[in-house]
């Protein structure tokens, strides 16, 4: 069923019909279980303006499982382990998941989290405390200054590009 | 002055619990809690006596509220299989009740496996199909893939299983028994009813499994009629012949508390490697002590074992709901560092007390370890004494002082862990003393029953066994006693503001 249900996935994307804030494609064309995907940051937050890239595994056993999804980009997000990228959201734990969501709609989430952090059960305490402390203009600043420097094209030129490729 | 008071105390509930009200006015609240001792009610459940039970309350719920005994099965399950409480709760706010146990209000029947008039796409495999099943809710999904799904929720999430939901996402309604029975394969079908069951005995809080290997039965606690909830060691027997304390499953470990045989079994094995292991990797649940690994993911735990779902955080191992809308900082965690450098300092000390206990407990216990052998002698002395003239049933009484020497040493072993815990002062003492006591009848029993059978003297065993049977009840009260008087010290402390204890939230 899985290959199935990703082969389907992966046409989708391919005919068109993308949101425009989320690209996703294969890491490579041998393998439907791993994928890369890029998030524009949402409007309106610290991360505008950002593409944040999201490397994706699926185990064989998905869509019954959920995928193992983490930043490659360095965020600066309460929910967000800034060193590895790891995501702490309850859709991608095995109680919360069901075989409903798809790729795509995984990745909106991902991206609602960026605008809505949760800063109680932080996985970043820095990003966490600030927020909780009602510093939210500090939060954003860090976000922000974070967002420049690493999801910005512009401010390393060399770096995204060469990421893409690989 | 303080040793006479104790000599007096011991005496007192030495004699009789049933005479403690003719006593000295002045102990009549050290007396009081002896009462109370009677060992709880139980009563011993074969598999076919919970499935019984387990229809029953279904059918009670069922049959009250009118529903189908799949969504009835539902609700007890959230409510911890209080059918009262379900019925009461329903009555009161049915819609609140139906939505928090993931049950569908509508008249909607789970459909299997019908086709649909019109293809539609199933979410699950993304393909255009007109077959489908779905619960009440109404959230259709292809029969192959919800197979699938119930399927992967059966051989891989274990008892989880039986709180699955609707595959659509965000739908809160559970799965029902008719329609995982319909989907699952026969295989699955086999182990979901043993989940079901498993599922039963584990959340009902008055319920437990027998321990021993290979055992089916469970023990049921009989509901207090004052309902009070369950709490503390409660030593209950199964049919099979295995004692075990109820609250923690392992041997009866009275005077002891479970949460002292906890510390102290991991005491115990402080140098294998699961210990190790078990210390550098796994924090246990407070609320339910199973040991936790933290694999990913924030601080913020919620343990999945059975229905305790308690929410805690991982480094300060308090309640998560005292973290929220603070700031991320856990005191504790750094006081431990501090503290590292004078445990240190004092671990050899601590080595050596717990050296004097550990040797002792481990006495009893491998002593206890020769229990077959000691009966197997006794027969043999019986078989002896039958030899040398005397009658079979003249023998017995021996065998009656083997059981009691059994049961002082079982107790002993335990009164070495519970003394390992205690804080120095008054209590301590009078424990010790009492310890001594039935320490020292318990070996004179040992001494007069393991002599050749030509010196046996039937009285003084008979003494020495009734000097025991006594000396560990004595004991036994002043623990209840001592537990009665801290709680009620605690209870009133509670109620003093400002007094002794001061509420958490200051800390």
């Amino acid at each position: 069923m899985q290959n199935n249900r990703l082969m389907k996935e992966y046409r989708e994307i391919s005919r068109g019909k993308r949101d425009p804030e989320i690209s996703l494609r294969l890491e490579n064309e041998n393998s439907l279980l791993r994928w890369h995907a890029v998030l524009q940051g949402p409007p309106g937050t610290p991360y505008e303006g950002g593409r944040f890239e999201l490397k994706i595994a699926c185990t064989s056993t998905y869509p019954l499982t959920p995928p193992q999804v983490r930043f490659v980009t360095n965020v600066f997000h309460p929910n967000v382990l800034f060193k590895t990228g790891e995501i702490c959201l309850d859709i991608l734990k095995e109680d919360a998941w069901t075989p409903a969501w798809t790729l795509q709609s995984v990745c909106r989430a991902v991206t609602a989290l960026l605008s809505s952090p949760e800063a109680d059960s932080p996985l970043n305490c820095d990003a966490g405390n600030l927020i909780r402390s009602g510093d939210v203009r500090g939060f954003a600043s860090m976000a922000q200054m974070y967002t420049q420097l690493h999801a910005m094209a512009s401010s390393e030129p060399g770096c995204v590009p060469s990421c893409e490729r690989t | 002055m303080a040793d006479d008071e104790s000599e007096m105390l011991f005496d007192n509930s030495c004699d009789d619990a049933s005479d403690a009200e003719e006593d000295d006015d002045d102990y009549s609240e050290f007396e009081q809690p002896s009462l109370a001792q009677a060992p709880r009610p139980f009563r011993c459940l074969r598999p076919d006596d919970l499935r019984e039970m387990q229809a029953a309350a279904v059918k009670r719920v069922a049959e009250t509220l009118c529903c189908e005994p799949s969504d009835a099965t539902v609700l007890l399950r959230s409510f911890k299989w209080d059918a009262e409480r379900v019925i009461s709760s329903y009555f009161e706010n049915p819609e609140g009740v139906l939505e928090k146990a993931g049950v569908c209000g509508s008249s909607n029947r789970a459909v299997i496996d019908a086709a649909a008039a019109q293809p539609y796409q199933c979410p699950i495999c993304l393909e255009m199909v007109t077959a489908f099943s779905a619960l009440g809710c109404g959230h259709r999904a292809c029969t192959p893939c919800y197979s699938a799904y119930v399927g992967h929720k059966i051989d891989d999430e274990g008892t989880a299983a039986v709180r699955a939901r609707c595959p659509l996402v965000k739908c809160r309604v559970q799965l029902t028994d008719a329609l995982v029975n319909a989907l699952a394969t026969d295989a699955q079908r086999a182990r979901y009813a043993v989940y079901l069951e498993r599922a039963f005995v584990d959340d009902h809080p008055r319920l437990a499994w027998c321990p021993a290997p290979s055992c089916t039965h469970a023990i049921l606690m009989v509901q207090p009629a004052d309902g009070a909830p369950l709490t503390g060691a409660a030593r209950v027997a199964c049919a099979c012949g295995e004692v075990f304390c109820f609250a923690c499953l392992r041997d009866d470990h009275s005077p002891a508390t479970c949460e002292q045989l906890r510390l102290w079994l991991i005491k115990c094995k402080d140098d294998s490697e699961t210990y190790n292991w078990l210390q550098a990797n796994t924090r246990a649940c407070p609320a339910c002590k199973t040991s936790v690994e933290k694999s990913g993911g924030c601080n913020h735990m919620t343990c999945r074992h059975a229905s305790c779902g308690h929410e805690w955080c991982w480094v300060c191992a308090g309640p998560w709901k005292e973290h929220s809308g603070n700031f991320y900082t856990c005191n504790r965690f750094k006081e431990t560092d501090d503290e590292e450098v004078k445990r240190k300092d004092l671990s050899k000390a601590a080595l050596e007390r717990y050296l004097h206990y550990y040797s002792r407990y481990i006495n009893h216990h491998s002593s206890l370890m020769l229990e077959e052998k000691t009966r197997q002698a006794m027969e043999d002395k019986i078989a002896e004494m039958q030899a040398l003239g005397s009658n079979w049933l003249d023998g017995q009484y021996l065998k009656e002082a083997t059981e009691s020497l059994i049961a002082c040493r079982h107790a002993l072993q335990y009164t070495y862990v519970y003394a390992f815990y205690l804080p120095a002062d008054n209590h301590k003492e009078l424990f010790q003393m009492a310890q001594r006591d039935l320490e020292m009848t318990t070996e004179d029993l040992s001494a007069e029953i393991e002599k050749p059978v030509e010196q046996i003297v039937r009285l003084t065993v008979l003494h020495h066994q009734q000097m025991s049977e006594r000396r560990l009840a004595n004991l036994f009260n002043a623990v209840e006693a001592h537990r009665v008087a801290e709680a009620q010290a605690a209870l009133e402390a509670a109620h003093v503001p400002g007094a002794l204890s001061r509420p958490q939230s200051q800390a």
